[in-house]
């Protein structure tokens, strides 16, 4: 499929910031996403799985996956945030918990005051503790107000080399979850379709990485919230054939930007890394009232996290690799050495750190991160403090001014 | 109206309990997580000590990890970076259990390259899977501890050490059963601090008092035939089997529990007991409590002599009453409505350590159950200072008032 063309920078030289065309596919892949999550939960085929969880067993199952970190999201981007986390509250879940969670949980209670009505009814809850530990206890929650059965691949932190007893275990809890799903879903395993959908996997995460790849050229295709609004189909709809037709469209589009040479931005000065989630409620003004001083993110170290495809080998054995590597699972020196190798391979100028409240996997070891980073690389960052969903605890003012600290540091 | 106790007083007593390990330049290593394998690290001549919050510890953590950190772990780091652990060898961190300890066991390396910590990764599963794992990661610790400290293996001091917590477990699980049936048998601020003085320093002097209190405890129930009763129950705990058990429980006061994870048991009975002198209420008791250092660590079956020390320490661990930190809600309400009906409970007090994922996710449940239950309940959101032990105890206080009230 050939992309309509991003326009030339002459035509749209009033904006600081360019807009996708692919965002109108985008728009229809996710709704048409929802809209087979809600027949699925019908059907009895719905699962509701963690961001990081190894999605193509449950779609080599036939059945459909919804995200509520990606809810999340959504209930970030909507602005409401603070109600859906306030009805979690009013379940007595503190205000210190995960927001995702919370505002999930405060969905799952009050699903007709919630964007979309909620997601809908899972039949399962497919958690994998690769990105951090809460996702057991939030789903072990919502398995108590939704009947639904939680089945958890357990993938330790490592430390270095994942060693054989490492990955025997999390290959049992492969095995154990395959069973689990023949069980739940009245469903043969199938290893060919499994290999299949692995494929297809593998397909959307390579374009998906040439994507986030080609930001390496200057000026960058795309900037931070580009990546954050178009990674839904790799976090959603991985294993599937919707995944690949959008990121080779999605893809199309990147390569003409950089063979025009058109910009993410209309006149990049700054080169700046993102590290973690981003405040939802406020994506669009974040990053565009920045691109208007010049201020791009070519890289985050956020969406480099749907770029590593299931290896060659034994598919069980394959997935546990794979998923168990994931550099959150790997300890604060994987993440400081890839933020770092970002920063050199990308030629960034700065990075900020946000310090997400409520996420302590991926926030606490920012400040020694930081100091890390500056003394390996060179370059000046910031931390800023908030969180992604729920905008009481984002102080914007103090935001800006560390922000704007840093650019004058660079400029 | 007697004086109040004071949390400091207690952290201060645990330091003096220490001294002489110090002055004999013992070997010593720290733990932070309750189901860590003493046995291990005594079979390789290290002494293994709880680590535990100090009190009016300057902030010096502000530098290297945000407010939002649980407070333990803020706590903990404070106490390195003012130079407050010197005497310890080693300190174990747990990996696989919490994030907040997941990530400052990184902080700390990063901070402070000199120590040594040794990485013990649990598993959140407990079965065979988990076994073969944790049996693997055991066996991988010690020859660790081996290279880096120059400590060997001894099977003879393992055993030593198997049998020393063996008798502790037996011992204290006595004292608990015994205390489920009859509380007045042994107050709850003996209680723990019989135990906290063993988990400070493990060892035959700490063990003694423990089997000594026993002994007391037993004759006072022998008057009263009840012996029989608490063996069957402390097998029923054990086993998780006691839901079907019939329980004479004696006729005294309202009956107290206390639930929470990592919270200092002997902090909470400083609390209690001063809100129970404010309020003039002598009756009132905790007759037990859920929490990290007390029940879940003495009611983990000891490891076999017989066969592998690396897969019987790893059956022990997965054998412990399950913590917030694993996988398994359903059971552990499951044993909390089997508790709160077999032991006629008439309060709750719920503890929250601040920025504690693990607590914090299990309270709604937790309430919602005790409130079908019509239990009374009190949510306690503390931190691992007792640093507003004012007002907690001013909300104690108005609980037992309250639940007094209502009988
Ligand atoms: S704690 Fe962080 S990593 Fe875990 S689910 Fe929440 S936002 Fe994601
Ligand atoms: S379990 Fe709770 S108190 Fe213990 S270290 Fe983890 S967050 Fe802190």
């Amino acid at each position: 499929m050939s992309p309509e063309t991003s326009p030339a920078p002459s035509e749209e030289r009033e904006k600081a910031y360019r807009k996708l065309y692919t965002s109108k596919l985008l728009r229809e892949t996710m709704t048409l996403h929802i809209l087979s999550t809600k027949t699925a939960s019908q059907e009895g085929r719905l699962v509701w799985v963690t961001s990081g969880f190894p999605v193509e067993i449950p779609v080599a199952f036939n059945t459909v996956a919804a995200y509520p970190e990606q809810y999340g999201a959504i209930v970030g981007s909507e602005k409401c945030g603070p109600l859906l986390c306030g009805f979690a509250e009013e379940l007595g879940f503190s205000q210190e918990l995960c927001s995702y969670a919370r505002s999930s949980i405060g969905s799952v209670q009050q699903p007709e005051q919630s964007p979309l009505t909620g997601l809908p009814k899972p039949q399962a809850l497919l958690a994998c503790n690769n990105i951090c530990g809460t996702v057991l206890p939030w789903y072990e929650a919502v398995s108590e107000m939704t009947g639904a059965p939680v089945y958890l691949v357990d993938t330790p932190p490592l430390e270095g080399e994942q060693p054989p007893h490492h990955l025997a275990y999390v290959k049992s809890n492969l095995n154990g979850l395959i069973e689990f799903m023949s069980q739940t879903f009245n469903h043969e395993y199938d290893e060919k379709q499994l290999l299949q959908v692995a494929k297809l996997s593998n397909d959307a995460v390579n374009l998906w990485t040439k994507a986030l790849e080609a930001c390496k050229n200057k000026p960058s295709p795309l900037n931070c919230a580009d990546r954050f609004i178009s990674m839904a189909p790799i976090v959603s709809l991985r294993g599937t054939q919707q995944a690949i037709n959008f990121y080779e469209t999605f893809f199309a589009e990147v390569e003409e930007r950089v063979k025009q040479g058109i910009g993410a931005i209309r006149e990049e000065r700054v080169r700046l890394l993102w590290d973690n989630i981003p405040p939802w409620f406020t994506i669009y003004d974040f990053f565009n009232t920045l691109a208007k001083q010049g201020v791009v993110f070519p890289a985050d170290s956020y969406t480099h996290a749907w770029s590593a495809a299931i290896p060659r080998g034994e598919i069980i054995e394959s997935i546990a690799k794979v998923y168990s590597n994931v550099y959150l699972n790997k300890g604060l020196s994987a993440k400081i050495d890839k933020m770092c190798s970002l920063i050199k391979d990308y030629d960034l100028d700065g990075f900020v750190l946000f310090s997400v409240r409520s996420c302590k996997r991926y926030s606490i070891g920012q400040m020694v991160t930081k100091e890390e980073i500056t003394r390996r690389t060179g370059v000046p960052g910031v931390i800023i403090e908030g969180d992604m969903v729920d905008s009481q605890q984002y102080n914007e003012a103090q935001a800006k001014t560390r922000i704007e600290a840093l650019i004058e540091m660079i400029v | 109206m007697s004086d109040t106790l004071s949390y400091d007083t207690l952290v201060a007593e645990r330091h003096q309990y220490l001294q002489p390990l110090i002055a004999a330049e013992d070997h010593i290593i720290g733990y932070i997580y309750p189901h860590t394998p003493l046995e291990l690290f005594f079979a390789h001549q290290l002494i293994p000590t709880l680590l535990w919050a100090e009190p009016k510890i300057p902030g010096a953590y502000e530098a290297s990890l945000q407010t939002f950190c649980c407070a333990y772990s803020r706590n903990l780091f404070s106490q390195r970076a003012k130079n407050q652990l010197t005497n310890l060898t080693a300190i174990v961190f747990p990996g696989g259990t919490c994030d907040s300890l997941q990530n400052l066991g990184d902080v700390w390396q990063a901070r402070f390259p000199e120590d040594t910590l040794l990485r013990l990764t649990y598993p959140v599963a407990q079965d065979e899977a988990a076994l073969t794992y944790l049996t693997e990661e055991l066996q991988n610790l010690s020859n660790y501890i081996e290279v880096t400290l120059g400590h060997k293996f001894s099977v003879e001091k393992y055993n030593e050490a198997v049998a020393l917590i063996a008798e502790f477990r037996a011992a204290t699980q006595f004292i608990t059963a015994a205390r489920l049936i009859k509380p007045e048998c042994l107050s709850y601020t003996k209680y723990t601090k019989l135990i906290r003085q063993f988990l400070t320093v493990p060892g035959p002097q700490a063990l003694q008092l423990i089997e000594q209190t026993a002994i007391e405890v037993q004759s006072e129930l022998r008057q009263e035939q009840l012996i029989p009763s608490v063996e069957a129950l402390r097998y029923g705990l054990l086993q998780n089997t006691f839901d079907d058990l019939t329980i004479p429980l004696s006729k005294q006061g309202p009956r107290i529990m206390v639930i929470g994870g990592m919270i200092d048991p002997e902090g909470i009975a400083v609390l209690f007991e001063n809100a129970k002198t404010s309020a003039d209420i002598e009756s009132v008791e905790i007759v037990m409590d859920l929490l990290s250092f007390t029940y879940r660590t003495v009611f983990t079956s000891s490891p076999s002599l017989q066969g592998n020390p690396f897969q019987e320490l790893a059956q022990s661990i997965l054998s412990a009453p399950a913590e917030p930190t694993q996988e398994g809600l359903p059971n552990r309400l499951q044993f909390l409505r089997h508790v709160f009906d077999q032991f006629k409970i008439d309060g709750l007090i719920i503890c929250e350590q601040s920025f504690c994922d693990p607590d914090q996710f299990e309270v709604p449940d937790m309430l919602k159950l005790a409130e079908k239950k019509k239990i009374f309940t009190v949510r306690l959101p503390l931190d691992p200072e007792f640093s507003d032990q004012a007002r907690i105890e001013g909300r104690l206080q108005s609980f037992l008032e309250t639940l007094t009230a209502r009988r």
